[in-house]
Order: C-alpha cells, then structure tokens, then sequence
C-alpha cells in the first residue's frame, strides 16, 4: 500500500515537473548499480555490529576490494578479481578482528587506522603494480573487465510497448520491471541473494544466534559455551568479505577501472544505513536503495532532483497534517515551515542549487531513514570489548 | 553411600595478591539442596565459578559422581551436567526468551537451521513438568526480574544439567518471589536433581537448605545441618565475631524541612516509569525509606532530586529553596549528597587513584576546589581523613578504585558524601553487595548523619535494612507512592505485599 502511494507520488510529479527521467528504466538501473556498493558495505556493518564490533574500516576495507579487484581482475579476469576482492576484505576484516578482539584496541581506533592505511597502501601498491602498465598510474589502474549483464529474455518486448503508451502509474511499473529485469550485473544479482542470505543466517541458523548472542551479551554466550572472541573473528571476516565485494563491484560493474577516491565514503554510508535500518538486513537494503536512487538521478541529470522538492513538500505537508493530529506543536510547526519551504523554492526558483545537488542524496536518505518512524534496538553489546576475567 | 553429586578437594586459586580459595573442600550429596554461605570477598563466587569451568583452580580436584573431571571452561561443566544461574544474569535483552535458552544447544536442521518448533516443545514440556511456567516467544526485554530468573532456571534445565549452581538467587527478588523460587528449588531437589546455592539471607538457607558449608577468609569453615545450628550462630561462623545489627532510633525529628517534593510529574521515556503527583517531605534528622520493586519510578525519583530529569509539573524544594529548574551543580552546592546505586556506574572511576575519586562531585566546593584550580593537597589530606574515619581498608590513598573491595569502595563513597557538610542525603541501595562488616559500618554512619539532622532518602530493595533504619517507609509503585508505613508496627511480609500491589483492592 505505502509502496504503492509513493509510486503513485513519483508518477505525479515527474508529470508535474516535467522530468520524465524520474522513473525511467536508464534511472532504475543506475540506481540499482549506485546502490548495490552500498548494500554490500550495509551488510558489512550488520554482521560486525551484530556480533557487537563497530566497523568503522568498512571504508578502508572497500577500498582494498577496489585495489585487489583491478589488480586481479586486469591480469586474469575479472571474477578472479572479485574473488581477490573478497579475500582482501575478509583478511582486514581478520585485521580489525586482531586488533579489537585479540589486543584489545579501540574498536574506533582500529577502525580509522584501517582506513588510513587502505588509502595509504592503495597508493604504494599502486606504484608498484600500476605504474608503468598500459592506462595504469600511481592512482588508476589498467582497464579492468566487466562482470556479465543479464537480462529476463523477452519480458522487456512485452513491456515495452506498455512502457511507451505514458500511461501514467501502469507504464511507470513497467519502466521500473524493464529496469530491474534487463543488463542486471551478475554481482548484483549476488548482492541481492547476500541480502536474503545473510538474513536468513542471522536469523534462522544457530550460527546466526550465537553470533547475534555475541553482540547482545557476549558474557551471557560465553557463559553456555560460545566463544564470543571467535564468533567475532568470524563476523568481521565476513564483514570485511562483504565490504571487499562492494569494493569490487565499483571496479568491474559500476566502472572499469581502479582509480584513488573511487570509494568516496560509501563505507561509510553503508555504516549509516546500518543503524538508520534498525540492523535488519531488509530495511538496510531499502535506506541503501534510496541513496542509489538519489545519487543516480543526481548524476545523470541536474534537473531532475527539482522534482524531489515537490516529493519533499508533498511529505512535509502529510507529516504536518500527521504532527496536527498528534498534537505536537513544535513538530508540526518544523514540518509546515520544510513543506512551505520546499514548495515556494519550487515555485519560486524551479533549480535546486547545484551546491546542493551533490548533498541531496546523504540529506534525503537521512530524513526518509529518520523519519520512518520505529524503535530502534541496537545491540547492547555494541562497541564494548570482551574481556573473560571482567564476565564475572 | 553412594559416590555425592559434587566433590571438590582442596582447590586453591590463587590471583595477583590475594588468594581468593585456599585449600577449600566442598561435599554435596545427591538430590540435596546445598547451601554456601559467607562474607562478601570470602571466596564463594570464585569457588561456583570454579565449578562451572569459568575459572580454573590452580590446584585441587573436582570429582562429579565420583570421578575426576577436568573443568576449563562452562562447556565441560555443561557437558558433566553442571549448570549456573549467575547473580547478575546473563541473558540477552533483545533476544527472545527462546532464543537465550536454546543459544549453545540449539536443535538444528539442514544447514544449521534452527528447528524453532522442536525448541518451543521443548521448553513447554520442561516448564510444565518442573511447573515453572515461561512464555518462549516473549521479549527477555519486557520480563521481570523474577520471570527471568525463571528463564535461567529453564535454560539449565534445558541442558539437562544434574546439578544447578545459583548464585545469590534471592538477592534480586521480593518476598513473594522469593518464597516462589524457595517452593521451585524444594521441587527440583524432590526430582532428584541437586541444587547449590549461595546467600547471605540466614533464615532462607535455614528453611530451604539440606546442608550449609560456611565460607570464610577464602577457606571453608564448618559444614553443617540447619537443624544443628541457628541463625545467629551461623552469622558468627560467617563473620568470625559479633554481629552488627542496625542501630534503633534514638532522636528527635526536627522541624525544618531538608527535601520536599510538591506534587511532582515525569515523563518517562520509553520503557521508563513516569512518576505521577508525588508528594514526598523528608525533615532534617530523619531517614524515609523508599521500598518498592526495582523499575517502579525509584531512578526516576532519585534523578528528579538530583536535576538529572526535568519534572513535567510539580516543584522540587531543598531547604527553602526552589531547585525545579536549577542544575545539579547547583543542588549539589545546597548541600545535596548522593550514594548511588551503582558504585562502578555512578560513583568511581575504577581507574583512578582514591583520592581523585575524592574530588568527584566536590571540584567545585572548598577545601577541593581553590579559584580555577584544583587543591591536590587538600584533596589527598581530606582522602587520607576519609579513609582514617571509615575505616577503608587499603594500602594507600594512592591505589586505583578497582582495588578495593565492593564494601571499602563503598565506605570511600559514603565518606565523600559526607563531607562538607551535607543537608540532604539520597542514599541508593547503600548496602547492596557489600559484607556484613561494611553494612554494619556504613548503617552506623547513616545514623549519625541523621543525628547530625541530616535529612535522608533511603532507596533500598532490602527490606530488613528500610525497616531496621528508616523513620517512615513509603512504598512506591508504577511512579506512584501507594502506602505509608510505621517501620515498627511493619513486617518484611506486609511490606512486600504493598510493593506488588498485592493489597490493593
């Protein structure tokens, strides 16, 4: 139902605003591939929050997947990239495993050391592997191949002609399906089955429990035989694996080339979504797509996210008439003046301010993330270090 | 005679320091319900710990059914049919009551999934049978604290475990529960299974308890029957001398109001209690005791006194002044003291020597605080005065918090908050988990202050101790104070009664 509502939204005003662009299948799919690193890096948080180690080098550890997914993939092919992508990850996740778990350092000391010394080692290995190859420098590497795109044969004939009819709501759901259904990386077609993996592991496995135990209450898990320390070399393993994967999807689906700043914070954005998805694998991938849909209607034209200021003003308004209901003063007053606000620079100017282009993916997922209203749980055992002799 | 359940043979463990078992032997016979008792630091935790493979002894024997089995971690222990339901629990909050039960032993499936349905059977059947009935879908979250100790039972139980170790099972419960629990263990002990327990409540050990071994100084001191031998003789095999008692009152009230509290509201957040149209005044020279379950509104009284929670509705008066709106420092200036609940939590910094712990809550008042700076001097003068004073038994003023026992670390903060001359005094949970040595000592400093007409709150879930010191006891309930008690004319049981709202037509 609300799925439907905001299709139907959408479907609105890109009439009203006249950019057609907003549910296009070209859009859906950039979304789709500005979102799967994102996920990926999501998943990576999850499994280490999860077992009670915050991840901080999940960027760091992106950053490897990038490096070793190039340095790989150009010499052999890219699946041997990915797979050297997710061994880089796995192995510093092992590394934040050590130097959190083992010698006890700070969970966000090691995490930031991590990423410093990715960015630093991407570099230097660089220089050494890079330099010197065809289109290959100290901060790019060789050209790089592409994983394989699939598409669901037939259905985007079929759809078509619906697709073009510009029906509004039914030839928008079939751009999205054509979207979602045609020139799909096989990674992402992975990342989307990791989703459902990891959740199902986490949740309906012992392993998953114990882990989940380990991030609660490691004392309590100790104290029946599970070894919190193991579990969590184990999470930040998969962490890292998963965060490599994300790594290695910049490299060999969203481009076909290393290059230094690739990562740009998506490990970090991924850490968001981890706590602004409640640390549920489901709600994480929706925050992740959100920013992927963002970010790609940003990048493929300017003049679009005009429309997201009707969305915005259209969701102020209903969350005003919502704060009235509720009796909240100073939310319903916040939430007229966004609504107004947003309304009047529509009307008024037509152009969201290209200072802010850049921003308005991080600003929408935020406010959608923080507004969907819930009780966020996170796990108790978040952030602290186990220590046998202290359980009693 | 058969071989008993449990043995264990001269187990020494020694740490950095201190020896914390020497030489310590321990028979418990099978389908018995055995107590250990002693002083707080007299080694019965780290002998349960022992047992259940969460320490290893550095010399020493433990024998199960009469042979010897090598215990170095809770698996083995598990594995030899031993389990533990530890003081503090240890139970995940967020996970379901069937998730913390089955989490080390789950029945699993293909691929390690579990079979949640098996699991769910499983623990009805055991509930019904040993009639400890537990809800396997709730939230740990949502239980109260009897309902999780009802868990723990289940979840060893659940690993088949032969002998169940409880670590001061009753400490955390109201009577009601208590006696609920007692019935439970006497159920158990009648299917054959064995139960050891630690306590410091006498006449519990008495009522429920085949055999006691006394616990002292790290050795085990006497084994007895309860029928041999009476609570006070116990409590002085214990202590090894005579027994503290609390001080009856002996002075006037006087007049002046110390505390009011006019008709004050909170609005809780989240799972918190809000307190509603409270009325509280407590006088200079007297004690009121605040009894009630834990999570009736107690942290929240106690954080609207101290400034921590701004009240909704409602004034919060010390002396004559106005303090609804004034920050703690402020409170705190007025001669606002405070024993919090929590020593580690609230009160030290376990890292820090004792006499920065002495500065805490005073950088702003004389002889501490001198203009911007901080007087050093003074505040190790005034430390090495504290621990003359209160008897805190440590090597120097110089050593961390952390090495301190529970009723020294304790005495140090009664001392702190005492000093400069307090007007009001809220005193959480003041004497829990400290020995009998500490309680006598700090019950004795309590009733000076009052003669020093001081006004004091007294938040307390030992119902010995607000019946044996308060002047007056309200009992609060759901944020509310529901009764008024004359200590006197009160019993732990009536009182009890109240806090569960049991009363209440």
């Amino acid at each position: 139902m609300r799925v439907l509502l905001a299709l139907l939204l959408l479907s609105a005003v890109a009439d009203i605003a006249n950019t057609p662009d907003l549910l296009s299948r070209g859009a859906v799919s950039a979304s789709l591939r500005f979102a799967v690193p994102i996920v990926l890096a999501g998943l990576g948080g999850l499994w280490a929050e999860r077992c009670g180690v915050i991840n901080i080098g999940l960027e760091g550890m992106m950053i490897i997947g990038t490096w070793m997914g190039a340095w790989a993939g150009f010499q052999w092919s890219p699946w041997v990239g990915v797979l050297a992508a997710v061994a880089g990850g796995a192995v510093f996740g092992a590394f934040h495993a050590l130097m959190t778990v083992s010698f006890g350092v700070d969970q966000a000391v090691s995490g930031i050391a991590i990423n410093v010394a990715a960015l630093g080692l991407g570099r230097f290995l660089s220089s050494i592997f890079f330099e010197g190859q065809v289109g290959g420098g100290i901060s790019q590497s060789p050209h790089v191949g592409q994983i394989a795109n699939v598409s669901v044969p037939g259905l985007a004939e079929v759809l078509d002609p619906i697709a073009t009819l510009e029906t509004p709501v039914i030839s928008d759901i079939a751009e999205i399906v054509i979207g979602v259904t045609t020139g799909v990386s096989l990674l992402t077609i992975l990342a989307a089955a990791l989703v459902f993996l990891s959740w199902w592991v986490l949740f309906r496995t012992s392993f998953g429990l114990r882990l989940r135990a380990c991030g609660e209450n490691p004392a309590a898990a100790d104290s029946l035989g599970v070894n919190p320390n193991r579990m969590r070399y184990a999470a930040l393993t998969v962490s890292g694996a998963l965060a490599g994967l994300g790594g290695a999807f910049l490299v060999t689906v969203a481009s076909s080339i290393y290059r230094e700043g690739q990562v740009a914070g998506r490990g970090f954005i991924g850490l968001a979504t981890v706590i602004f998805g409640n640390w549920m694998p489901g709600r994480l991938t929706i925050g992740a797509l959100l920013f992927g849909f963002t970010d790609a209607l940003r990048t493929r034209q300017e003049t679009t996210m005009t429309a997201l200021l009707i969305v915005g003003a259209v969701v102020f308004a209903f969350l005003t008439v919502r704060a009235v209901r509720a009796r909240n003063r100073g939310a319903t007053f916040a939430y007229a003046i966004a609504a107004v606000g947003l309304g009047w620079w529509f009307l008024g100017f037509g152009v969201v301010p290209s200072e802010f282009v850049g921003f308005a993916p991080h600003l929408t997922t935020l406010l959608v993330l923080s507004l969907a209203h819930q009780r966020i749980r996170p796990p108790q055992g978040i952030g602290v270090p186990y220590r046998r002799s202290e359980a009693n | 005679m058969p071989a008993p359940a449990i043995e264990l043979r001269g187990i020494t463990k020694r740490y950095p320091g201190v020896v914390a078992n020497r030489d310590v032997n321990l028979r418990v016979e099978s389908g018995t319900a055995h107590a250990v008792i002693g002083e707080n630091g007299a080694g019965k935790s780290t002998l349960m710990n022992i047992l259940y493979g969460m320490v290893v002894p550095d010399e020493g024997e433990i024998l199960v059914e009469g042979t010897p089995v090598p215990m170095s971690s809770p698996a083995d222990a598990i594995a030899a049919g031993i389990g533990m339901v530890h003081q503090h629990f240890k139970l995940a909050d967020n996970l379901t009551v069937l998730e913390n039960v089955i989490l080390g032993d789950e029945p699993t499936g293909r691929a390690g999934r579990i079979d949640f349905e098996a699991a769910r059977t499983r623990i009805v059947e055991l509930g019904d049978h040993y009639r400890i009935p537990i809800e396997p879908d709730a939230l740990v979250a949502d239980l109260s604290v009897g309902n999780r100790q009802r868990v723990e039972i289940i979840k060893v139980l659940y690993r088949g475990a032969r002998v169940l170790i409880l670590d001061e099972p009753t400490s955390v419960l109201v009577p009601q529960e208590v006696d609920e629990l007692l019935k439970n263990l006497r159920r158990l002990t009648g299917e054959g299974l064995t139960v050891i327990f630690i306590s410091h409540k006498l006449d519990e050990v008495l009522t429920v308890a085949d055999e006691i071994t006394v616990m002292r100084n790290a050795r085990t001191v006497a084994h007895t029957r309860p029928a041999e031998i009476t609570s006070r003789e116990l409590a002085q095999l214990m202590v090894g001398s005579e027994l503290p008692t609390p001080e009856p009152r002996t002075v006037e009230v006087r007049s002046e109001v110390g505390l009011r509290l006019e008709s004050v509201s909170t609005r809780g957040r989240g799972h918190e209690t809000s307190l509603s149209d409270i009325d509280l005044t407590v006088r200079s020279g007297e004690i009121v005791g605040i009894a009630g379950v834990e999570g009736n509104g107690q942290s929240e009284l106690i954080e609207t006194i101290l400034g921590l929670t701004s009240p909704v509705g409602g004034r919060v008066l010390l002396g004559t002044e106005d303090v609804t709106e004034a920050a703690t420092s402020i409170r705190r200036r007025l001669g606002l003291s405070y024993i919090p609940q929590d020593r580690h939590r609230e009160a030290l910094l376990l890292d820090a020597t004792l006499w920065e712990n002495r500065i805490l809550g005073h950088q702003m008042h004389p002889p501490i605080n001198r203009g911007v700076w901080i007087d050093r001097k003074a505040a190790r003068a005034d430390t090495e005065r504290i621990v003359a004073d209160s008897d805190v038994r440590t090597p120097s003023i110089e050593v961390l918090a952390s090495a301190l026992s529970g009723g020294n670390q304790q005495k140090l903060i009664v001392g702190r908050e005492m000093a400069g001359e307090p007007r009001v005094l809220i005193a959480a949970h003041p004497t829990r988990g400290v020995d009998v040595g500490a309680q006598a000592a700090i019950w004795t400093r309590l009733s000076a202050v009052r003669r020093a007409g001081v006004a004091v709150l007294l938040v307390s879930a030992d119902l010995e101790e607000l019946i044996g010191i308060s002047d007056r006891i309200l009992v609060i309930l759901r944020g509310r104070f529901v009764g008024e008690f004359d200590p006197a004319a009160i019993g732990p049981e009536d009182l009890g009664a109240a806090m569960t709202g049991a009363d209440a037509a």
